[in-house]
């Protein structure tokens, strides 16, 4: 029941771009087109779940027991880093068909602030490693969610008449406004 | 790249974690006494507030604290976190000997801002002083709701209400 | 006369913001209240001339297939003194940032001007970039939380601007935000087609 509420307020109560504000770069940047947003999706659900084992385990084996949290930011984001060109490494060799699909979004996804952000988030919220998992798993797919779900309306908009000072990012934000509105909607759903 | 350049780049990168560290180093000793007594003199406060008759608190038992002046017990302090409407709202409340509450203090929520937020405000929480287990201390019967948020005000209520309760447990004790 | 370019740049031609979009999480997590944004903005500030001053400094050392590594080290290292330094001195604000103070290490506007400029220029002109880059943060930010709080609370640091019954509560929470910087997006593409 605990891990259930973590994850749907993970997806939808706490959306990570339309709620939190979190990789918003990436929201407006690759949301043109329905393609490239699931290829983004997928490569944000497959680092943000393995990088966040990983920063997970150095935080509670090594940097805790050293006492060493005040280097925390900086081992995250190296370690972010390193793991993602490892991804890469690896997709490139052994799954190369799913490298095709998300290959150019990888080396992106170093900046995406979304992924530190639940490396962070897990460790301030004390959750054990099962908890981590669910909860890294949740906020990425309502990351998909959202951008999956903004692109599609995006591209739509492109053929709809739209006043000439809001054409490109103005009406862009008002339709993330709509949206955010949409899943302010959720709160207090589950009691979360 | 031959061997030795990169050994060359490992020294200097190795060499700035090592700076890096050591400034870390320097601001984590100098920063964590202040954060540490903060974050204890905050919650001493915090009970202080919600039953200002006592001068010693001591955590009887989970979430519970007793709070005596001298010798003489004055009252308990309980740690409520009922639901709220944007997640769980971590509460104190006082309790005298006699079943009446003696203060109210909110130390987390995460309710709506603008609406729920209110919570906060000292013309919502002084309403619950002086309370005792005959008042229904629901809102829209003897406790003023704020406007637009329901939830976030029964919550409260429910958290009061549940103090009182266990406090009259502990008064039975006696 | 270059060094006043350097400076003055950040604040409106290339206003991280508003113009070259980038800084975008924490303009809209924390532009509910005037007081979250320039707390923000301080510490993104100080993070940021702290950072180009000492990019700028070992520019003639720093091997330039290593440098971005060095740079986030130097990065994450002023991130972390601002957060103890928070955490210490002004825990309600800190309370208030939560994760985004630690999160200024990946505001693409830090890296951005240490690779674009601090690495390529002197000590002194990288400082007044850096300075002139947090400067057009905080105005952006700043000018957006006053927007919100001023239409979504009805007040600003606790003074009436507004009568509360014309306080809409959704400007402070998000979807006011997109919808702030909406708008004002679309006010800049008036004005610049006007001025053309």
């Amino acid at each position: 029941m605990e891990l259930f509420g973590i994850f749907f307020s993970a997806l939808l109560i706490n959306n990570i771009l339309l709620i939190r504000f979190i990789a918003l770069c990436s929201f407006f940047g690759v949301s043109n087109k329905i393609d490239t947003s699931i290829g983004m999706s997928l490569a944000v659900i497959f680092v943000m779940t393995i990088s966040s084992a990983v920063s997970w385990a150095l935080f509670h084996f090594i940097l805790a027991p050293l006492h060493l949290e005040f280097l925390r930011t900086a081992t995250f984001i190296l370690t972010i880093a390193a793991l993602v060109q490892l991804e890469e490494l690896y997709l490139k060799k052994m799954i190369p068909a799913l490298y095709r699909a998300m290959g150019i979004y990888l080396p992106l996804i170093t900046t995406n602030c979304a992924i530190l952000a639940v490396a962070f988030l897990a460790i301030d919220y004390r959750f054990n490693f099962q908890q981590a998992m669910v909860y890294s798993i949740g906020v990425s797919l309502g990351y998909s969610l959202a951008i999956v779900l903004f692109a599609f309306i995006r591209e739509r908009m492109a053929l709809a008449p739209i006043p000439k000072w809001f054409e490109g990012y103005p009406i862009a934000f008002i339709t993330a406004a709509l949206m955010s509105l949409a899943f302010l909607g959720f709160t207090g759903m589950f009691g979360l | 790249m031959d061997k030795k350049e990169i050994v060359r780049l490992g020294l200097i990168l190795a060499a700035f974690c090592v700076i890096s560290a050591g400034a870390l180093a320097f601001v984590y000793i100098f920063t964590q006494p202040q954060i540490e007594l903060y974050a204890r003199t905050s919650f001493e406060n915090s009970l202080k507030e919600a039953l200002p008759g006592a001068e010693s608190y001591k955590e009887t038992e989970k979430n519970v604290f007793e709070g005596s002046k001298g010798e003489e017990l004055v009252g308990w302090v309980f740690l409520q976190s009922p639901q709220g409407y944007g997640g769980k709202i971590g509460m104190l409340v006082g309790v005298d000997t006699e079943g009446k509450v003696t203060g109210v203090k909110i130390l987390s929520q995460k309710e709506t801002p603008g609406l729920g937020v209110n919570i906060l405000k000292e013309s919502f929480l002084s309403q619950f002083k002086d309370k005792t287990a005959d008042d229904p201390i629901e809102p829209k019967k003897d406790i003023e709701a704020i406007t637009g948020a329901t939830i976030s005000s029964r919550a409260v209520s429910n958290g009061v209400r549940q103090s009182i309760r266990s406090a009259n447990e502990l008064i039975k004790r006696f | 006369m270059s060094l006043l370019k350097d400076f003055s740049r950040g604040l409106v031609a290339e206003n991280p913001v508003l113009r070259l979009m980038i800084g975008l999480c924490p303009t809209l997590a924390v532009s509910n209240t005037v007081i979250n944004a320039l707390g923000m903005s301080a510490a993104t500030g100080f993070v940021l001339v702290c950072s180009n001053l000492v990019v700028a400094l070992i520019r003639k050392i720093v091997p330039d297939e290593i440098r971005i590594p060095i740079f986030i080290i130097v990065i994450s290292t002023f991130v972390t003194i601002s957060d103890y330094v928070m955490q210490a001195y002004f825990q309600d604000l800190h309370h208030a940032l939560g994760v985004f103070v630690p999160l200024i290490v990946v505001n693409c506007i830090i890296l951005g001007r240490a690779e674009a400029f601090a690495y390529r220029n002197t000590v002194l002109s990288s400082t007044l970039d850096g300075v002139g880059m947090s400067l057009g943060f905080t105005l952006a930010l700043g000018g957006i939380a006053v927007i919100r709080e001023s239409l979504g609370a009805g007040a600003i640091l606790g003074i009436k601007v507004l009568p509360q019954a014309l306080a809409a509560t959704i400007m402070i929470l998000p979807p006011g935000a997109f919808i702030t910087i909406g708008f004002l997006m679309a006010a800049l593409n008036k004005l610049e087609n006007k001025v053309l």
